[in-house]
């Protein structure tokens, strides 16, 4: 029998052996880099970029949050505003224009002309990250103040991560005819109003994701030469599309476009791709879409992370690393609540004592 | 039958004893307060088929008005549990009904927000028992707005437990900081008694001093409560506003 390409390859190069015959799907291959639980990770991206960072952080890994909350803040008030989703308080980051924009504007290179929205209470809104506050920001003064110390975080992300996981969630976008702005949700949605004349739709195409991504990516080598990127396609599909088709037609189109455009990417330095939509989205690997056809499940996540993990993590990490990591976390959270406890304790006994001089039969605390 | 009924916390002993001074006077309203950590009306709520209910001893007391009203003084304390002291990494924030309030120099600024949905956690349990206080009768029902902090000097000059040693005279927080940490506490009590359909009864402006502190008529005894002359006002406003007879 003669030789041919085929013969002697790998097994994941063969369908029979990589999916039909596996234990679990692991579409990954071996990476160019990997990392242990002292590298520094940041995500942005779309919704499913979310689950990235929470395992990663749950793993004891050094998932790099330089927006936190403030260490009084209740955990539930720090979970509905949104701290600790991403690393820094960017909100969902669907396109790879949003990103390279994020960029010039955190380092003053770009300035939008519509940079305040009111939502239908009259609150302020930021049109960048227009659902980052539940209720809007109380006035200009606050989402001034808020952005200032939101771009310092952004800008010690960028600087100080060494791997960034970006999940990319859509081609389709709303900007400005004015300047170009994109905005995550289209103006009149969560705030702003729509206004033909200001606003364009626009659907990226391969190229342009390709060109916006290597843009970011020497901005980014600008301020930190070292950094390491994983790239990823979200398989949530598109909620809506404003392109005048069926939604899953047009869920493919994007989906498609930005798989390119990460194969595309991979080949660059330090840049790689991460089959995460493989994994879900192609029902080889289980039916990992919930009710709605839309959100991933715990069990798609899990598997999602479990071959994250296997590739792309060192599993080196020594005990006393996650200890020292979670006892440093621990102490401060800790610290905080002992400090809360003292003067709820200190105010508890004055309202005690108030009590005690007027009604006897008070019930010491 | 009584035409009022009373209950609350430690705020409402200011209530109770500007009720006293009404005594005297004819045509007062009739009725009496309760403090809520009172032993028998521990726990506040129970819990009836997944839903809170008052506890049955202050149920049969709300039952027991009838026609007249209920006024309540529930929590209230939690604003300066959060600003008093600077015992974390100091902050400031802009107070949306007072942006041009000035920051405090050095302190990380966060949305308000963030003190608002710390506080809403902090006082869950207060807002469910406001809740189901609305929820045990159709009888007119106010809550009575908390007293604003107390000035520096008075607190250092009343400082309990708080200010155990001289050094940690110095975490005390501005008085700036310390208004409008209560400012955004009445507007999360604003919202919850609108939503439940109880009044709102706020402090009257001229209690307020000109930095945001208890004016000083108003002082009691120790650093966070008010006194009978701030009591009588708020009780005389509540009746007022309800038309208890």
């Amino acid at each position: 029998m003669s030789d041919h390409p085929y013969r002697n390859r790998p097994a994941w190069t063969r369908w029979r052996h990589a999916v039909v015959e596996c234990d679990e799907l692991d579409p990954m291959t071996e990476p160019p880099f990997t990392f242990g639980p002292k590298t520094a990770v940041v995500t942005a991206g779309s919704c499913f970029a979310q689950h990235i960072g929470r395992r990663l952080a749950a793993e004891g890994f050094n998932y790099l949050v330089t927006e936190p909350a403030h260490p009084m803040m209740s955990p539930g008030a720090a979970a509905r505003l949104g701290y600790g989703i991403y690393s820094a308080l960017y909100g969902n980051i669907y396109t790879p224009r949003q990103r390279v924009q994020l960029f010039d504007r955190v380092y003053g290179r770009f300035e939008p002309r519509e940079d305040v929205w009111r939502d239908g209470n009259g609150a302020v809104v930021d049109p960048f990250r227009p659902q980052i506050q539940p209720q809007g920001f109380n006035g200009e003064k606050e989402l001034a103040l808020d952005r200032e110390r939101h771009f310092r975080a952004v800008r010690e992300a960028f600087e100080t991560l060494d791997v960034f996981v970006f999940t990319m969630g859509l081609t389709e976008a709303w900007r400005s005819r004015v300047d170009g702005a994109v905005f995550p949700l289209c103006p009149g949605v969560a705030g702003g109003v729509f206004d033909r004349k200001k606003h364009e739709f626009v659907n990226f195409d391969v190229e342009t994701v390709v060109a916006d991504t290597r843009a970011f990516l020497q901005r980014l080598r600008s301020v930190n030469p070292s950094a390491k990127v994983i790239l990823t396609v979200s398989p949530v599909p598109l909620m809506a599309t404003a392109e005048d088709r069926h939604v899953l037609v047009s869920t493919v189109y994007s989906k498609s476009v930005l798989r390119v455009a990460c194969d595309v990417l991979s080949r660059e330095r330090n840049v790689t791709y991460f089959p995460a939509y493989e994994i879900v989205a192609s029902g080889f690997g289980g039916d990992y879409f919930a009710e709605d056809r839309r959100s991933v499940t715990e069990d798609g996540v899990d598997h999602v992370m479990r071959v994250f993990s296997r590739h792309f993590l060192r599993q080196s990490r020594s005990t006393g690393v996650l200890q020292r990591a979670w006892a440093l976390f621990s102490e401060k959270r800790a610290t905080t609540e002992q400090k809360v406890a003292t003067v709820k304790r200190a105010v508890g006994v004055m309202c005690d004592e108030e009590a005690l001089g007027r009604f006897s039969d008070a019930k010491k605390d | 039958m009584s035409s009022f009924v009373a209950f609350g916390h430690s705020h409402v002993v200011a209530l109770a004893r500007g009720f006293d001074e009404m005594l005297a006077e004819p045509d007062h309203p009739n009725g009496g307060f309760h403090y809520l950590h009172d032993a028998r009306f521990v726990p506040n709520l129970t819990d009836e088929g997944g839903r809170d209910r008052l506890n049955p001893d202050l149920r049969r007391l709300v039952d027991e008005v009838g026609s007249g009203s209920v006024i309540l003084s529930i929590a209230g304390n939690e604003h300066n549990v959060l600003s008093i002291l600077q015992t974390f990494q100091k902050f400031d924030f802009v107070l949306g009904e007072r942006p041009e309030l000035p920051l405090e120099p050095g302190a990380e600024v966060f949305p308000e927000a963030m003190v608002r949905e710390t506080l809403r956690d902090w006082l869950d349990d207060g807002f469910r028992l406001l809740a189901a206080f609305r929820a045990a009768t159709s009888a007119p029902m106010a809550q009575l707005e908390a007293p604003p902090p107390l000035p520096r000097a008075h607190v250092l000059a009343h400082p309990g437990e708080l200010l155990p040693d001289p050094a940690s005279r110095d975490k005390l927080s501005p008085e700036i900081f310390r208004y409008k940490v209560w400012r955004v506490q009445a507007g999360l009590y604003r919202e919850v008694c609108g939503k439940c359909g109880i009044t709102y009864v706020p402090v009257f402006p001229d209690m307020v001093d000109g930095n945001g502190m208890l004016a000083a008529p108003f002082h009691g005894k120790d650093a966070t409560h008010a006194n009978a002359a701030f009591g009588r006002r708020m009780m005389m406003e509540a009746f007022h506003l309800l038309g208890t007879q």
